[in-house]
């Protein structure tokens, strides 16, 4: 369970995100799994359970808004942290994100004290949701 | 005894006669009749030519008495007798003529002198008596009718005329002179010498001696002189015509300049008014005549020195040639009264001036319609056929800098190079008239090139061209709006831009930073890799902090706006600030009125408002020091103020400070961006933004947003 909990899936297409998670998570003690789109993100939540999912917006084959959709009817329960690049410029979607599901929503290029604290945040929270469960 | 004195003394009746006859034809001989308007006055060399025949005739009969008879001097006696009849009788006839009408007019025609003088000539030649039968018939024939017709002819013509001899006063000489021709005929040419021919056996000279005890001679000389006296009484008609002419002249021109639009004065060098006509009289009033010129028309007691229009009359005096300027006068009511003056001098034989005509038009009508030109918003000129400015407005002595005198001095070069004037014109004149004709004028400042529109058209009187209109129209403000428009767009451009360019640059941004922050994280402060880490890590963050603002920049107005709480918005844009200002030793003080109504605005962008400012303000405080944010509710607006104690705007700065890509920080510090980002944040919730600084004290930014 104590892995599960540090349990994280990033989904993004690029490669250079998907290889900083894995270097900053894997030190932090995290085991990271990644998918490189939407659809490869949706197929992976399908087996496997994840404490925090990183959800990029813009990807080929099925783009974030979509797989945010899916994964929340599928695993409500999983806190997925939407990661933009925030190519609209209306940021459309980033801003009703939490609307939709979603637990927060950052903006690439963000410092590793904002992923770390995010990651702080959602872990913490679903302790503290666990911990009410329990009782 | 009486009578026998001048029985015995005959020779001094004759000379009386003759002389009488003789100073009758001199007188009408030197009597200029040249031009004259009276009938008679073509015929009378008749009359004259009669007059020295018979006064040389009765002249001769004299010399006879005292001489004795010479077979010469009768032929010539016989020849001055019947030869002066003969004039005698064609001024009859051509008198009688010219003064009747109709069938009598018809009657005596012009070739009865030559039948009689024929018929004379004829009968004398086959009478036993050549010379007594033509004398006598000559009498009858000629002198007789001759008479007859002068007599009734003078009559006549002073009834005929008049009216025109009315005012003359010479009609008893007409009547005298027809009476005493009318007795001459009887006298003359009825009482003949004594012979066989006709009545002359019953009535001759010896009959009428013998009857009424006087030569018939004597009847005839006073005749002669009566008729002397009333002809020289008649041609002072001819003096008296001339006059006549002459006044006529004058009141004709008298009329002609009282008919005049113009008003014309007659000043004498000492600015007296000696003559005006109806206009000027009508004008200023009739008392005029002997006033003093500055008084009559300025209403001042002095010479015209010190006016705004200065006097033309001393122009002249000291040019010597004629002037045109254009005054205010003021009429007798006080009214100021626009007239374009024209002086010309009048000089005596030496070419001094002694006199001057003043004549003054009034345009104050003209002058009306260029007021009316005047008050054109628009910088407007007229320029007449030899392209002469002749009307300039204010406006347009103000976009040039010329003055009014300059202007009017001037031609189109004033304001075009030769090559752009003679493109105008060739346009204008084809076409009458130019629209929207954009290029660059010359100001006073030759360097200094203004860019205006122009419209111009053509004025025609008659098909000729009198003159050009032309507005032209300030383009420098359009120019500048057309610049910043053309550069609002390259800034939306340079948004879309950056909008599409940000997710790629964002994703290879985000791992740099990220690896550099990782692997710091993983280095000990003194490593060799701490210092290069920081460097990729701070400046990975300067391009996001770019690409961001860049975002926001070109973020367009479809953002959306909800109601928000102002306080908490702030609240946590400050608890990003905060980062900053723990570091560097700045204190944010809040001061927020509470229970501000919520409004409608866009959070993040209001956010971006507040941490932009407080970037600036910390970047202002180096050293450390108070940012003091506020909010307050004003009646309809909310208020925010922003303060620093930093080193305040300088004058130069505050200009230029919300302008895209204005910045005082270093070359890599700063974007340009940030306050442009606030003010156009603010203008799109229709808010205001406002800045106060002291050098040295600090600065204040005032925000100021619509609640509704």
């Amino acid at each position: 369970m104590n892995v599960s909990g540090k349990n994280i899936l990033v989904i993004d297409d690029e490669k250079g995100i998907q290889e900083l998670f894995r270097f900053l998570l894997e030190t932090e003690g995290y085991h990271v799994t990644v998918a490189n789109d939407g659809r490869d993100g949706v197929e992976i939540v399908k087996k496997e359970d994840f404490s925090l999912i990183f959800l990029d917006v813009h990807m080929p084959r099925m783009k974030g808004p979509e797989a945010l959709r899916i994964i929340k009817q599928m695993k409500p329960d999983i806190p997925i942290v939407i990661f933009s690049s925030s190519s609209d410029a209306n940021h459309a979607f980033e801003r009703r994100a939490k609307e939709l599901g979603a637990f927060e929503c950052i903006y690439k290029p963000s410092t590793i004290e904002e992923i770390l604290e995010v990651i702080e945040r959602v872990l913490g929270k679903s302790k503290e949701v666990k911990q009410k469960g329990n009782f | 005894m009486t009578y026998q004195w001048v029985q015995d003394n005959l020779d001094v009746v004759f000379f009386f006669y003759g002389l009488s006859f003789i100073i009758m034809g001199i007188a009408i001989l030197l009597q200029p009749k040249k031009g004259s308007g009276l009938k008679i006055s073509g015929i009378f060399w008749l009359l004259a030519m009669f007059g020295l025949l018979h006064g040389m005739n009765e002249l001769l009969d004299m010399w006879t008495i005292i001489r004795g008879r010479h077979y010469i001097l009768d032929s010539i006696r016989w020849f001055t007798l019947v030869s002066s009849f003969i004039f005698l009788f064609e001024f009859g006839r051509r008198l009688f003529v010219c003064n009747s009408a109709g069938k009598i007019k018809n009657l005596v025609k012009p070739y009865f002198t030559f039948i009689i003088v024929l018929l004379i000539v004829v009968l004398s030649f086959v009478s036993s008596d050549f010379w007594t039968t033509g004398s006598t018939l000559a009498r009858y024939l000629l002198a007789f009718p001759g008479g007859l017709m002068i007599g009734f002819g003078f009559f006549r013509y002073c009834k005929c005329e008049k009216e025109l001899l009315k005012p003359s006063k010479i009609k008893k000489y007409f009547i005298a002179a027809g009476l005493a021709f009318f007795l001459y005929g009887i006298f003359g040419g009825l009482v003949v010498n004594k012979g066989s021919i006709l009545l002359s056996g019953v009535i001759n000279n010896d009959s009428f001696l013998s009857v009424v005890k006087i030569p018939v001679q004597v009847f005839r000389a006073l005749c002669a002189g009566l008729s002397t006296w009333g002809i020289i009484g008649m041609l002072s008609m001819f003096s008296w015509e001339k006059t006549r002419q002459i006044h006529d002249a004058l009141i004709t021109r008298e009329k002609i300049i009282d008919g005049m639009d113009e008003g014309i004065l007659l000043i004498d060098r000492n600015f007296r008014i000696l003559e005006a006509n109806k206009m000027e009289k009508e004008l200023y009033g009739g008392a005029i005549i002997g006033d003093y010129c500055y008084h009559a028309t300025h209403n001042v007691s002095k010479q015209c020195a010190g006016l705004s229009d200065p006097c033309p009359l001393a122009e002249v005096l000291a040019s010597g040639e004629k002037i045109s300027v254009i005054h205010t006068h003021y009429d007798d009511k006080n009214n100021p009264v626009y007239v374009e003056i024209t002086v010309h001098p009048v000089k005596d034989e030496e070419g001094e001036i002694f006199e001057f005509v003043h004549i003054s038009k009034d345009i104050t009508k003209i002058m009306k319609l260029e007021e009316t030109l005047e008050s054109v918003s628009d910088p407007l000129i007229v320029i007449n056929h030899e392209e002469k400015i002749t009307t300039a407005n204010p406006m347009f002595l103000e976009l040039t800098g010329y003055s009014r005198e300059e202007t009017l001095r001037g031609t189109l070069e004033l304001i075009f190079i030769e090559e752009e004037k003679q493109l105008f014109m060739r346009n204008v004149k084809r076409n009458g008239f130019i629209r929207n004709y954009e290029l660059e004028i010359y100001t006073k400042e030759r360097n200094n090139k203004i860019p205006v529109s122009l419209n111009a058209a053509i004025i025609k009187y008659q098909n000729n061209i009198m003159g050009i209109v032309c507005v032209l129209r300030d383009l420098r403000e359009i120019k500048t709006l057309q610049s910043q428009v053309v550069q609002s767009e390259k800034m939306a451009a340079v948004g879309q831009l950056a909008g599409g360019v940000a997710h790629e640059i964002n994703n290879p941004l985000g791992v740099i930073l990220g690896f550099a922050q990782v692997i710091a994280r993983n280095v000990k402060e003194g490593d060799n890799l701490y210092v290069p880490l920081k460097s990729i890590e701070r400046e990975a963050i300067r391009c996001k902090n770019l690409v961001g603002d860049l975002l926001t920049f070109s973020r367009s107005d479809k953002s959306v706006m909800a109601s928000i709480d102002l306080n908490s918005a702030i609240r946590s844009a400050l608890s990003l600030v905060e980062a900053r200002t723990k570091t560097q030793n700045i204190e944010i003080v809040r001061s927020f009125e509470e229970n501000l109504p919520k409004f409608t605005a866009n959070s993040n962008q209001v956010q971006q408002v507040i941490i932009n400012l407080c970037n600036n303000a910390i970047d202002a405080m180096p050293d450390g020091g108070k940012i003091a944010v506020k909010t307050k509710k004003l009646e309809r607006e909310v208020e925010i103020t922003i303060s620093d104690t930093g080193s305040g705007i300088p004058e130069e700065v505050r200009r230029h400070l919300f302008e895209p890509f204005f910045t005082t920080k270093e070359v890599g510090k700063g974007t340009g961006l940030g306050l442009s980002l606030v003010y156009e944040i603010i203008k799109k919730h229709n808010g205001t933004v406002e800045v106060e600084s002291e050098l040295n004290e600090g600065t204040t930014f005032r925000i100021r947003l619509n609640l509704e």
